[in-house]
């Protein structure tokens, strides 16, 4: 009896995840939840526990490797309670979708998620509640994992070199699997995140007519059939949204994806099976891997435009993006093709805040364990002010503002990997020590791996605190689709002219820059104002219970 | 008023009888008993016993006779007491009957009703649930239909009776009283051929026909609320010829295909509709057309193993799902 060990659904909107590190090798005893391997997606960083105890026969995803929800990563020997339990399982019920069956395999499927768990063969990260259907008991790894394998050994073909020594090498590999485009198992070029361009990338007939009709690349719409597979409902979503202008239609800066040969897509492509391993261009001629940039890329928007070709030097460091890396980009870039950012700024007298914390820290401390910082008090400024000016909290869909009725507000965090904006669900039911404890679990979180892709989802309106320290203001980039973020400043002590008595006076107060940005496709110059200089005041006034 | 189904065909009986004097009844216990399940009562009382007319037990007779009968221009609508029995008149009907007007150039016609009640869910073990439509629905020279309503069962019945070709008429005993239905005063009749869009939808079509057809409509009930799932339900109604339109027009609209029927999976009717959409419809499809049907066994008597044969509300909605989520 055999289990494999699929990649689970590890949030609402994710579909694909790449295996970052083996923890087990072939051969390895298992335990029930022992953690198998590590899981990276472009929301959380996962481990994912074994379904079973028994034998690894084989590790079917390659490290680096990039792939859908559902596919197959690993397949565990079961030992023999678990075989004994699936055996028991009942015979009645119809095999529920998305479960595969050898034909020699065990008649019983598990019907019930808990019975499946019972029989040794959950879905690879309970934690995360995988939906039942992608719960599976198999007796045969696929195929698919050696053609993969094979394919990132196999001759070069176009990018073929001479086998490059030195740490080129990796780089050199991966580009040839790419450039090769075997027909399964290895990655897609040019598909967004690298989606597996086998099994689990095959399309129904009215998905591949509708996208031929209208010259969609299926590689690019999100699946949300079981499996991640691209529904008819699914493309015909891309579709509204692309022809409302939501989503930009590819470019030659993912071209190879439509077929367009590109060098460049090719290369970024293929460096994203090492995945956060720098290489060094100390071998320039090691394949096309290691030249970024050999060939220009046209910018979305920018026809004209090519950036100078990039020419190798000793020492030079090429840091292929990482996967999170390269959604930041993607949705940046989003943002400010999408979305006319207006800039306004307020100037913050922090003074009255400020000393309301001193007074409250220690106590602060000593009863909730975390240190009091200003942050909570902006985000409850923002929370109140957002209260009264609604269309500030807010989405941009289609042609339609949505004025959102919950606020959640997203607090933009720096993490090891990048930026991550985690989010508070119902902020306007929160007090500052509520919002307080949310940012401090959130970030909690972070530090320990376990974000959720649903602690990330959702956001309404954000804040941003990107380090005091020689920061005086800058202006931030809208994270879409909202309509306005705040980004708070350096927190310094200057001299300003303060009215003492009806007569005007030079103080020192403890200042702030905080800088709106908003999308002056749907609020205006006056609500944007209004609204920055309502949360500033919120600010200064300091009337906070804590 | 009201009407079961069992009485919807009843009426039909008597106002072809008096429509037409040509019509006459024949079968085993039709006369005297009224039929076993009642079917054709009165008709003795209202027409005589040369117009109903108790046969011995032999299919095959009853359908010979009446060929006989029909190749002179009378208008027999004969009782196959169980339709489970069809198969003893199996020759009768598919050599003779289904044969007649072809070996004649046209120039003969054999304008007879085979009346079988069928199906299961009654308990009447392996004689007396079988649907044995998919044996006919290949034979040329044949039609056939299966009336899922009150309103079907009339109008279909009178068509069939108007129509001059065999036709083989298969009634659900289940719905025999357990479906009613409002039916219009005076004379009506339901084309055979066209089939009827019973519910309006969305995300999948579900395609069925007869006894089925009233567990696809509670299924695509309960998942419209509780998945907002909005499923289209098409009732086939006649099985020979199949609504060839209608069935593409379902599956192109929604691209998914489920199709339901209490005969067995393999051989029945809906592994042709799934073929028809294949062929034709294609390039619409967004997931794999399904069937739910009965399991390729025999009907069992204990009742458990019987409800763990047939298709349900409850395995349809399952069925449902899985596609939906496809």
């Amino acid at each position: 009896m055999s289990i494999e060990v699929m990649m689970p659904q590890m949030g609402e909107s994710v579909v694909e995840g790449t295996v970052t590190k083996w923890l087990v090798k072939e051969g390895d005893r298992v335990q029930e939840d022992q953690p198998l391997c590590e899981i990276s997606t472009d929301k959380v960083d996962t481990e994912i526990p074994s379904p079973g105890a028994g034998v690894i026969a084989k590790l079917i995803a390659a490290e680096g490797e990039t792939l859908p929800v559902g596919a197959p990563l690993a397949v565990i020997e079961a030992s023999g309670a678990a075989t004994g339990a699936a055996s028991a399982a009942p015979v009645a019920a119809a095999a529920p979708a998305g479960v595969r069956t050898q034909p020699k395999a065990a008649p019983a499927l598990p019907p019930a998620p808990g019975k499946a768990t019972a029989a040794g063969a959950p879905p690879a990260a309970r934690p995360q509640q995988p939906p039942p259907t992608l719960r599976a008991v198999r007796t045969e790894p696929r195929p698919q994992a050696a053609a993969a394998q094979s394919a990132s050994q196999a001759p070069a073909g176009g990018a073929s070199a001479p086998s490059a020594g030195g740490s080129g090498g990796a780089a050199a590999t991966a580009g040839s699997a790419a450039a090769a485009a075997p027909p399964r198992g290895a990655q897609a070029p040019g598909a967004p995140g690298g989606v597996a361009a086998g099994a689990h990338r095959r399309y129904s007939p009215v998905v591949i007519r509708i996208a031929e009709e209208h010259g969609i690349d299926l590689t690019r719409v999100p699946g949300t059939g079981i499996g991640g597979r691209v529904s008819k409902r699914d493309v015909l979503a891309y579709l509204d949204a692309l022809q409302a202008g939501q989503i930009q239609p590819p470019t030659a800066s993912s071209g190879a994806a439509s077929g367009v040969t590109n060098g460049a897509t090719n290369a970024a492509n293929a460096q994203e099976a090492p995945q956060g391993a720098p290489v060094t261009a100390a071998q320039p001629s090691a394949g096309g891997a290691a030249r970024p940039s050999a060939v220009p890329v046209v910018l979305p928007g920018a026809p004209g435009y090519r950036p100078p070709v990039y020419e190798p030097r000793e020492g030079d460091i090429v840091e292929p993006f990482t996967r999170r890396r390269k959604l930041i980009a993607e949705h940046m870039v989003y943002s400010k093709t999408h979305s006319p950012h207006v800039g306004t700024l307020a100037e913050v007298d922090l003074t009255r805040v400020m000393r309301l914390r001193d007074q409250h820290k220690d106590a602060f401390f000593a009863r909730e364990g975390f240190a009091l910082t200003l942050l909570p008090l902006a985000a409850a400024a923002t929370v109140r002010a957002l209260k009264e000016f609604r269309r500030m909290n807010a989405s941009v869909v289609g042609d339609s503002l949505i004025v959102r009725h919950q606020i959640n507000l997203g607090i933009a965090m720096d993490t090891e990997e990048g930026l991550l904006v985690p989010v508070i669900k119902a902020a306007e039911g929160l007090s500052v020590v509520g919002l307080a404890r949310e940012i401090e679990r959130l970030r909690r979180k972070i530090a320990e791996k376990k974000i959720t892709a649903d602690d990330l989802a959702g956001g309404s309106f954000t804040l941003t605190n990107p380090g005091r320290e020689g920061n005086l203001f800058g202006f931030a980039i809208i994270n879409q689709p909202q309509v306005g973020i705040l980004r708070m400043g350096e927190i310094k002590k200057r001299p300003v002219v303060v009215e003492v008595d009806g007569e005007d006076a030079i103080a020192i107060r403890t200042m702030m820059y905080l800088a709106l940005s908003y999308d002056h496709r749907v609020i205006d110059g006056v609500l944007g104002n209004r609204f920055l200089y309502r949360v500033a005041r919120i600010l200064e006034e300091g009337d906070f219970e804590l | 008023m009201e009407v079961t189904y069992l009485k919807a065909i009843n009426q039909a009986l008597h106002e072809e009888m008096r429509r037409d004097d040509n019509v006459f009844v024949m079968g085993e216990d039709v006369g005297e008993l009224g039929g076993a399940f009642k079917v054709t009562e009165g008709l003795l009382d209202a027409f005589g016993e040369d117009r109903v007319i108790d046969t011995p037990i032999s299919e095959a007779l009853i359908v010979g006779a009446g060929i006989g009968a029909a190749i002179l221009g009378m208008r027999p609508v004969l009782e196959m007491q169980f339709g489970d029995f069809i198969s003893c008149a199996f020759d009768q009907i598919v050599n003779t009957a289904a044969t007649l007007r072809y070996r004649h150039g046209g120039m003969a016609s054999c304008p007879l009703v085979l009346r079988a009640p069928s199906g299961a869910g009654v308990h009447g073990a392996l004689f007396h649930s079988q649907n044995p439509e998919a044996w006919f629905t290949r034979v040329p020279g044949l039609k056939v239909v299966a009336p899922a309503t009150p309103y079907d069962a009339k109008g279909l019945l009178k068509s069939a009776v108007r129509d001059d070709n065999p036709v083989i008429y298969f009634e659900h005993k289940r719905l025999y009283r357990s479906v009613k239905e409002d039916l219009p005063e005076g004379d009506f009749t339901v084309p055979i051929g066209p089939a009827e869009l019973r519910l309006e939808g969305r995300d999948l079509s579900l395609i069925t026909y007869g006894g089925t057809m009233h567990q696809a409509l509670d299924a695509a009930r309960i998942v419209e609320k509780e998945d907002g799932l909005k499923v289209e339900v098409l009732d086939l109604r006649t099985l020979l010829p199949l609504d060839r339109e209608a069935i593409l027009a379902t599956a192109r609209k929604t691209g998914k295909v489920l199709i339901a029927h209490e005969d067995r999976l393999t051989g029945g009717i809906g592994g042709e509709v799934a073929a028809i959409i294949a062929e034709h419809a294609f390039d619409f499809l967004d997931g794999p057309i399904k069937r739910v049907a009965a399991l390729d066994t025999h009907t069992a008597f204990s009742p458990p193993l019987e409800e763990y044969i047939l298709p349900n509300t409850n395995k349809i909605v399952e069925a449902i799902r899985e596609l939906a989520a496809y």
